[in-house]
């Protein structure tokens, strides 16, 4: 298993252990009397599972199993992976940080960490998009 | 990886980079709410999400590494009516037709699961190794 393989599932981990906290939280919000916060996270939720958990699982996985792109680079651009994994995990942490205190009307304008946060997010994809791209491939291509 | 995979991880990738692009401008017109409003096209970026993109790719995937039986994958046009059926009533789903992009996405499901039954099993190898 590649080492950038390994980052994305440890990550990939810590993002599942993280929104499963927060479900509970969100859980515990619907029973007891918790602050205005816990109500501003559901979508920190859903995007840590879904973004965070399974799509970064599949980025490791492909990088890992996909066909190999040349000899010389078998996962294609080692460089644009990194983006992806470094991308994808800050931007994500931006947002995490960012969305519910936008929502809860902070002083700092949180709004444009959001956007940034969307710009990181969306250069991963794109990053991992083309190098997964090159190595969609059958057996003697 | 087989055509049929190729295809599936190759459609995936494309709603990928659609459903992306929807879900980053609808987060920037979250957090600067200038821009014309994009809110109205999440159902989309999560259909995209999770049909074109997860489940997609989870298809293709499994098309290319589940067991085979002799070498061949059995059934295969029941994956590529999936294939079919699944990009189409993405689309329909996208194009605001709600009911008949769901039911197309149903069929392809119950299409890929006739695939894919009969291969949930062991690998041949170890299975004859289990059996000595």
């Amino acid at each position: 298993m590649p080492k950038l393989t390994i980052w994305f599932i440890r990550s990939a981990v810590s993002c599942l252990i993280t929104s499963l906290m927060i479900g509970v939280a969100l859980a515990l919000s619907t029973v007891f009397q918790l602050p205005p916060i816990f109500s501003t996270l559901r979508p920190t939720f859903f995007h840590l599972f879904m973004f965070g958990w399974v799509t970064q699982l599949i980025f490791g996985v492909a990088c890992w199993l996909f066909p190999k792109f040349s000899k010389t680079q078998p996962r294609g651009n080692e460089v644009l992976w990194w983006i992806t994994f470094w991308g994808l995990n800050i931007g994500l942490l931006l947002r995490v940080i960012s969305e519910p205190l936008y929502v809860l009307n902070s002083w700092i304008d949180w709004g444009w960490s959001l956007a940034f946060s969307a710009i990181l997010q969306w250069i991963a994809v794109i990053c991992f998009v083309y190098n997964a791209w090159q190595r969609v491939k059958g057996k003697g291509h | 990886m087989p055509t049929l995979s190729r295809r599936f991880i190759q459609c995936a990738l494309i709603h990928f980079a659609i459903g992306s692009t929807l879900g980053g401008l609808i987060l920037i017109d979250k957090g600067i709410p200038q821009i014309y409003p994009l809110r109205q096209f999440l159902p989309v970026h999560t259909e995209l999400m999770f049909f074109g993109w997860v489940m997609q790719m989870i298809f293709g995937v499994a098309f290319w590494i589940f067991p085979r039986s002799q070498g061949r994958r059995k059934n295969p046009e029941y994956a590529w009516i999936t294939f079919g059926l699944l990009n189409v009533g993405l689309l329909t789903f996208a194009s605001g037709l709600n009911l008949i992009g769901r039911i197309l996405e149903l069929l392809s499901v119950l299409s890929f699961i006739k695939h894919i039954w009969q291969r949930a099993k062991p690998f041949e190898i170890a299975k004859s190794i289990q059996n000595r």
